[in-house]
């Protein structure tokens, strides 16, 4: 059973996680040809895999900016960062407590259609790693399911 | 959820018919619905009630082909304008009427003559879809689940273990009740909890020991709290997919192959692989012999229609009658399933109202089932009738194969596309017609 004190600061925890996202949405000035995508994990091959596609995640949305949000010390995203078109992809660090905010804020209520959560588990209910364990790779989760470049990958697979 | 932006795009929406109409720019046009969004859907609502109806709908999403929007089929773009018509009138309800303005100028169709923006929804919109009113809610919402969480606890004690179905769907049930004798065995002290009558009762009769009926707004208030306060903290589990939801990945590859539901079901109970799935019996409620008498059935000469479903959306009208017809004319006598008496009713065919207990039992007396997929087919998955099960497209039947969960007895399934019909419609009566099942 989770105590009052507990509730109550689950409670703060989501309203944390609202303001940061309505400070996100005004400091980065977010248009409709926008995308944000939260990396809530710190070391997890899903990074890889997210960014690994990013580009052509970007030509399948004709997105013009993409906005990272990642927890700090995400040493993949340090890697790759620098090879990437800066003014096309911008950053957003934050502490593990802010992005959990973040999450349970998400947890609550879409964020919206251009806010992809690059995360298996997070939050409860995704079944992600459920799927993994039927053939499907990771690669095509974060392909299909959560970048949602559908069609083609959908179409072409069910012809087989 | 967004209902304010809803309402005004009401107004906005009536507003530009309105215009439209006073410049007569409607009058012998055929009205074509440009996206199939829920301010689309509004649009043709309104359309209707002010008299007018709609050519066509259609979309840029494959996966949304054959669906239906009210009375249309929802086509897709690339087969739409394989032809152009100067009578078109395209109408635009959607935040992307940009991009689809120029798309159908690519065609040759010119704004303000058959191109109309129906409602100016601002992208923008996009970033604000948790606001501050949304958010007041959802801080209601969550006292109020914390409140029925705690009313649960006190009603069946602090060590429950709380499962809650969201799904409505018979089908899904009755798959879980061949694993919930097993589950039960190291589990004993569960609460399940359904949003219907319907599927409570039957997860009653399937053994699932402590069950309860929440209204759905009760049970996603408890969900949303759970999720918040996660799961394993406040002893509930989600006995379901969540896969309507925006988090849930499952549901996004709902239509990828490879992804088995019944396995999936064992999965949610935390059995190991070994554990094989036992088919449940129901009881039968009603005389059989009784109903087969009283609208003078044949005993394995009647074939039983099912063109309703939840998920899957409908076959054609066209399909159902023509199919009836094929099937009387080879001297079957045909029936019509309804789950309520507002229905309808396949042309030519006897209306049955079978109840859910009796179901199987009918079919195996009947001899034979023709259907959409849905929840009835899972409750006949192990019947010896001979099984038609009829999918709307390959994702569907990915997403839901009798014969992928191994269910081969009896069973044929069909793909059926507006194209195939008329083969499918053959096919099956050659099924019927040289069938050994026809004493």
């Amino acid at each position: 059973m989770m105590t009052d004190e507990e509730f109550s600061l689950k409670l703060k925890e989501m309203e944390a996680g609202y303001q940061l996202w309505k400070n996100l949405i005004v400091k980065y000035n977010l248009s409709q040809d926008d995308y944000v995508i939260a990396f809530p994990h710190r070391e997890n091959l899903i990074n890889k895999y997210g960014f690994s596609h990013l580009k052509q995640f970007i030509t399948y949305k004709h997105a013009r900016r993409i906005l990272i949000l990642s927890v700090e010390n995400n040493h993949i995203l340090e890697q790759i960062y620098s090879e990437m078109d800066k003014e096309k992809i911008l950053i957003e660090m934050m502490s593990e407590e802010e992005m959990d905010g973040l999450v349970t804020c998400y947890s609550i209520n879409t964020l919206s259609s251009h806010f992809i959560m690059m995360s298996l588990t997070k939050p409860y209910g995704r079944y992600g790693d459920k799927i993994l364990q039927k053939g499907i790779t990771l690669d095509e989760v974060v392909t299909v399911g959560i970048y949602q470049m559908t069609e083609k990958e959908i179409f072409d697979k069910s012809k087989n | 959820m967004v209902t304010g932006i809803v309402d005004e795009i009401t107004l906005d929406i009536e507003y530009y018919l309105q215009e439209l109409e006073s410049r007569n720019q409607l009058n012998n046009k055929k009205i074509v619905l440009f996206g199939a969004g829920k301010y689309s859907h509004n649009l043709y609502k309104i359309l209707e009630n002010y008299g007018y109806s709609v050519f066509s709908v259609i979309d840029n999403n494959k996966i949304l082909s054959n669906h239906k929007m009210e009375k249309n089929r929802i086509c897709h773009t690339s087969r739409f304008f394989e032809k152009y018509d100067d009578n078109y009138i395209f109408l635009i309800a959607s935040s992307y009427y940009d991009e689809m303005k120029s798309q159908l100028e690519t065609h040759g169709y010119i704004e303000n003559i058959h191109i109309f923006n129906m409602a100016k929804i601002e992208k923008a919109d996009m970033w604000h879809l948790l606001n501050d009113t949304r958010m007041e809610e959802c801080r209601i919402n969550m006292e109020e689940g914390r409140k029925l969480h705690k009313w649960l606890l006190k009603k069946y004690g602090n060590y429950i273990k709380i499962m809650i179905n969201s799904s409505n769907s018979i089908g899904d049930v009755y798959i879980m009740g061949f694993y919930i004798k097993e589950y039960l065995k190291s589990h004993k002290n569960c609460l399940f909890i359904y949003g219907s009558l319907k599927t409570k009762r039957l997860a009653d009769e399937l053994g699932f020991e402590k069950t309860l009926y929440l209204s759905m707004e009760k049970i996603h208030i408890l969900l949303l709290y759970a999720r918040v306060c996660s799961y394993d903290k406040v002893n509930i589990e989600l006995l379901h997919t969540d896969w309507g939801s925006q988090f849930c990945i499952w549901g996004k590859m709902l239509y990828y192959a490879k992804y088995i539901w019944m396995e999936h079901c064992r999965e949610l109970f935390e059995l190991p692989e070994n554990i094989k799935p036992k088919v449940q019996h129901i009881h039968v409620l009603s005389n059989i012999d009784e109903i087969f008498k009283t609208y003078k059935l044949c005993e394995k000469r009647t074939v039983v229609l099912s063109p309703e479903a939840q998920t899957l959306p409908l076959l054609s009208d066209e399909f159902w009658c023509s199919l009836a017809k094929r099937l009387i004319n080879i001297g079957y006598c045909v029936c019509t399933n309804i789950g309520s008496n507002k229905e309808k009713v396949i042309d030519g065919t006897i209306p049955l109202l079978i109840k859910l207990n009796d179901f199987n039992k009918f079919i195996e007396k009947a001899g034979f089932f023709i259907g959409l997929r849905s929840g009835l087919c899972d409750l006949l998955c192990d019947s010896s009738c001979k099984k038609i099960v009829l999918y709307n497209n390959q994702g569907t039947y990915n997403a839901f194969s009798l014969k992928a969960m191994g269910f081969n007895k009896g069973l044929s399934e069909y793909i059926v596309w507006e194209e195939n019909e008329q083969d499918i419609l053959k096919k099956i009566v050659q099924e019927l017609t040289v069938s050994d099942y026809i004493s």
